[in-house]
């Protein structure tokens, strides 16, 4: 059976360009832009993988993190994220990371940042479903 | 007969009235002669007790007074000195003879006066301070001296008198005064200076506050579309069979790492004053530095070696952020040094050069930097590409002095440039 994958984010280019490239190493893909709106279908869909935007319209990918884990959804989680490349201090500094999103990011199976390899990507995420 | 009686009577009168007067004049003579006794004595009462030390010379220079105070400060006793000459007044005071302030009122001369620290002349009277180490039984004492001479009643110089006051204490606290007054002024002025330093710096932080803000905005608006369009190169590629095109898309996803490079480097500027130190694996950061520059440069001819000479999981404490920006910044200068995009770049790991520290080398053998541009290397803005920010270096500097870190250039025109960073392993808490 396919590997069902939902890409969170609210660049609907990535998520064409990125369900193309899933679709094409034979996942099933759904992709959807907004924050609220990917909440129930984390809850009743049973993704196995789930690629994470954080900053997103109506609810963050902090706070779908959070739920997936207190709700103990059992679907892997890689964060995509175009945030700064910057250390924890500046992050906060800047009011783009407080300590809980901090402690909320440990959650997730892993971070990748934009604009990502392609194939550094796909190997990350083949290894997180096998 | 009775005549002659008369005439020798007549002179005998005479003559008693000149021995009356005589003897009164005596008698006068002899009292005049107490009078100026009593006072030379009165006189030699005074300078006797007189506060400040005090001697007084005739006019063949012999001391003819030397009073108390002037034995206690020489511990030379008045019958030792009362009727010497030859400036054996000054023998106490210089160990030697030679002439003294008294000396100065009659005959100036430079060579004695520039003995003293101070000289000034008022009417007939000399004044000056000096320092003389051997009085008080060797104990020293800056003094206050006044000469003045002695007239007769005619105006002829008969004599000079020298007081010499002891101001020791009076200098020990102009001294602290004046230290103090020194003091003062240097705290004043360095708090000025601190206080003018603090004020830039708030200008600069918030400064560098707005385009923190800023330039993390940007990055995060940025790297979304960068992500779209490296994805859908991606896509393009997977999808055409015409290898012509492979070329193009490699060249849109090196256009979208330069990007994502300039990106970081206008971030890192902006907040590069906080650093996150942790323990990290400086070799391996370095690894994945060389492998993407190498990707991102993999057209050109240019061969990296790597030599780290570290224990295998060596780790010092840094920002690993903070290192990736640094090495991805020296390893772009590296590889843009070479204007026929071939050549070779060495880079080095050492951690026994200097005890304490990690040696990280990044050597090319590329075109070089001119000795007028290597000083300006660290200013923001600064660059001989047609392209770029000159941000680069200028971050590596601030980077790299976060890291309380030293970065020294070595260049010989068309020889090439060895970069050589030096941090310490441990931070000082």
């Amino acid at each position: 059976m396919k590997k069902k994958i939902l890409i969170v984010d609210d660049d609907e280019e990535i998520c064409d360009e990125l369900s193309e490239i899933l679709r094409g190493e034979r996942f099933q893909v759904e992709a959807v832009y907004d924050g609220l709106k990917a909440s129930p279908m984390i809850e009743k869909s049973g993704y196995n993988l789930i690629l994470l935007d954080l900053k997103l319209p109506n609810l963050s990918g902090f706070e779908l993190l959070k739920m997936i884990r207190q709700k103990k959804i059992l679907s892997r989680v890689l964060i995509l994220t175009g945030r700064p490349l910057l250390n924890k201090k500046a992050l906060k500094e800047l009011a783009i990371q407080n300590e809980e999103e901090e402690n909320i990011l440990k959650l997730a199976d892993g971070i990748i940042n934009k604009p990502f390899d392609v194939k550094a990507l796909l190997n990350k995420i083949k290894e997180l479903l096998r | 007969m009775s005549k002659k009686i008369k005439r020798l009577r007549n002179f005998n009168a005479q003559l008693r009235a000149v021995n009356e007067r005589l003897k009164s004049e005596i008698l006068h003579r002899q009292q005049a002669e107490d009078n100026l006794k009593a006072a030379y004595h009165k006189l030699s009462d005074i300078i006797e007790f007189l506060p400040d030390a005090t001697f007084v010379i005739n006019k063949d220079k012999k001391v003819i007074a030397w009073n108390k105070a002037i034995e206690e400060m020489t511990g030379v006793k008045k019958e030792e000195m009362i009727g010497k000459g030859d400036y054996a007044y000054s023998v106490p005071f210089y160990g030697k003879p030679r002439p003294l302030l008294v000396d100065l009122l009659t005959i100036a001369q430079e060579e004695i006066e520039a003995k003293y620290s101070y000289v000034k002349r008022e009417k007939e009277n000399l004044y000056a301070e000096v320092f003389v180490p051997r009085i008080f039984a060797g104990r020293g004492a800056f003094i206050w001296i006044k000469a003045s001479p002695l007239f007769d009643d005619y105006g002829n110089i008969v004599g000079a008198v020298e007081s010499i006051r002891d101001i020791t204490d009076r200098k020990e606290a102009e001294a602290i005064l004046r230290q103090d007054k020194e003091s003062f002024e240097n705290l004043t002025k360095e708090r000025t200076e601190q206080l003018l330093m603090v004020q830039k710096e708030l200008a600069d932080a918030k400064h560098l506050s707005e385009i923190g803000s800023l330039a993390a905005t940007v990055a995060h608006e940025l790297r979304n579309p960068l992500a779209a369009i490296r994805t859908a190169a991606y896509n393009i590629g997977k999808k055409s069979r015409n290898q012509s095109l492979i070329s193009h898309l490699n060249n849109i996803e090196k256009k979208v790492l330069d990007c994502d490079q300039t990106i970081n480097n206008l971030l890192s500027y902006a907040r590069v004053k906080v650093s996150h130190f942790e323990d990290v694996r400086i070799c391996a950061i370095l690894k994945e530095c060389v492998s993407s520059a190498q990707d991102r440069y993999y057209k050109w001819k240019v061969q990296v070696i790597k030599k780290c000479n570290c224990p295998k999981n060596d780790v010092i404490s840094a920002d690993p952020f903070q290192m990736r920006e640094l090495f991805n910044n020296l390893l772009n200068n590296a590889f843009e040094s070479f204007p026929e995009k071939k050549g070779k770049i060495v880079v080095r790991v050492d951690r026994k050069n200097i005890p304490g520290n990690i040696v990280i080398s990044f050597y090319d053998n590329g075109a070089g930097i001119s000795p007028g541009d290597l000083e300006k290397l660290a200013q923001p803005f600064f660059t001989t590409k047609s392209k770029g920010t000159g941000l680069g270096l200028a971050v590596c500097h601030q980077l790299v002095s976060l890291h309380e870190g030293t970065m020294n250039f070595e260049s010989e025109l068309g020889q090439g440039t060895t970069v050589t960073v030096t941090l310490p392993i441990e931070r000082k808490l």
